[in-house]
């Protein structure tokens, strides 16, 4: 398609949008400012009642783990939660400053890059949650009976039900990727299926090469 | 609502209001139906809003317009684009510029095939490109450099068959009957 061929196109279908315009006036008429949101306010929203939830787990197991200094079993299951709940207040902290720095009038290559690189790290965040959630299962559990009844897990769930446990969530998690990288794909609903590629890592492998084809796009010169 | 907010509010829709058959030029390239264009056009508006205090009343409004709803419309469908991998299959006819314009037209159809059969940034390029922007104007709205976007339109360009001389001169018909 030559340039002018191209552009006198682009003139006729400038003047018949005049058309769609008018009728569609009412969406910057009825704009209402104040309470005008992008996707982006939407996803800080959520990023920061996430902070909060998991900054206040912090608190609570710290808390926890300082009332149960002297035994083991406690200290083993509250610390490995306690430094989950750590790393996801970080990594929400990491994506509030990402998300604060967009500014959609920035360069559009730019934007686009800081963009992808906040999906992977929400990516990788999903994944690992969901990774760790069976397998850290029984310290939940450990921590949880401790902090209501105040009593032993090992006397008061037997050290059966833990280690059957421990070996359930690794079934669990072994079995849920397996089937995620098998399945995932095809006649699930759209909330199972979207579960599945966060376990199984397929939403990282996307949002990394989304990521890595606009970086190429942007040094391609031939 | 004090005085200064009213006045940026009234200041902001009146350029809107003077500009915004670029968000549907945009939302047209971008967006599949006529619901999903108007959500997209609401959230370019609300970005515009967001943004307005950082527009430099020395720059052009329209190419300051075009930037951040451009981003909107990217960010939106790299957004969709991962949740559903198909949309890259999207069959031209259903990103319908022709019909949305208001007629069926051969030469529109071409072009509404041109620009759906583009990737996103390339979209972008093409929309600036075609709006006359000089390379050094979409180098800088892009974040590439001007031998970059020569290389990449030409590229472009090179990519589909020209359309018929017949369709071409139903256009030029139908351009001097609108006047």
């Amino acid at each position: 398609m030559t340039t002018d061929e191209l552009q006198l196109l682009w003139q006729a279908f400038d003047t018949k949008l005049d058309a769609v315009s008018r009728s569609n006036e009412r969406l910057v008429r009825d704009a209402s400012l104040g309470r005008a949101s992008t996707a982006l306010d939407r996803l800080a929203r959520t990023v920061r009642i996430e902070v909060a939830i998991n900054a206040f787990g912090v608190l609570l197991l710290g808390s926890f783990a300082a009332n149960h200094h002297g035994e083991w079993l406690m200290l083993a299951a509250a610390i490995p939660l306690w430094v989950c709940a750590l790393g996801l207040v970080v990594a929400g902290i990491v994506q509030l400053v990402a998300i604060a720095n967009v500014g959609y009038d920035g360069p559009i290559i730019a934007i686009a890059g800081a963009l992808d690189r906040l999906h992977l790290l929400r990516a990788r965040v999903t994944m690992w949650t969901f990774v760790l959630a069976p397998l850290i299962w029984p310290a939940l559990a450990i921590v949880t009976v401790g902090a209501v009844s105040g009593e032993n897990a090992l006397s008061a769930l037997g050290q059966a039900w833990i280690l059957a446990n421990v070996a359930f969530g690794v079934s669990v998690l072994v079995i849920a990727r397996l089937l995620a990288w098998r399945f995932a794909t095809r006649g699930v609903p759209p909330l199972v299926r979207q579960m599945f590629d966060a376990l199984s890592g397929k939403d990282v492998v996307a949002a990394r090469k989304q990521l890595a084809s606009l970086l190429a796009y942007e040094s391609s010169i031939d | 609502m004090n005085a200064a907010r009213a006045g940026r509010e009234g200041r902001f829709l009146s350029l809107l209001g003077q500009h915004e058959k670029i968000l549907y030029k945009v939302a047209h390239a971008y967006c599949r139906s006529a619901a999903d264009r108007d959500d997209l056009v609401q959230e370019m508006i609300a970005a515009l809003w967001r943004s307005f205090d950082r527009y430099d009343e020395r720059q052009r409004f329209s190419t300051w317009l075009y930037r951040v709803a451009l981003n909107v419309a990217i960010s939106s469908y790299r957004r969709e684009k991962r949740r559903q991998d198909n949309i890259a299959e999207v069959d031209p006819a259903s990103l319908d510029i022709a019909e949305s314009a208001g007629e069926r037209s051969e030469p529109l159809e071409r072009l509404s095939d041109f620009i759906v059969g583009l990737g996103d940034i390339d979209k972008a390029l093409m929309l600036l490109y075609l709006e006359s922007y000089t390379y050094e104007e979409i180098a800088t709205t892009l974040g590439l450099s001007e031998t970059n976007v020569a290389t990449k339109l030409s590229r472009i360009k090179g990519q589909r068959e020209p359309p018929s001389t017949e369709a071409i001169l139903r256009l030029r018909e139908t351009q001097h009957d609108d006047r």
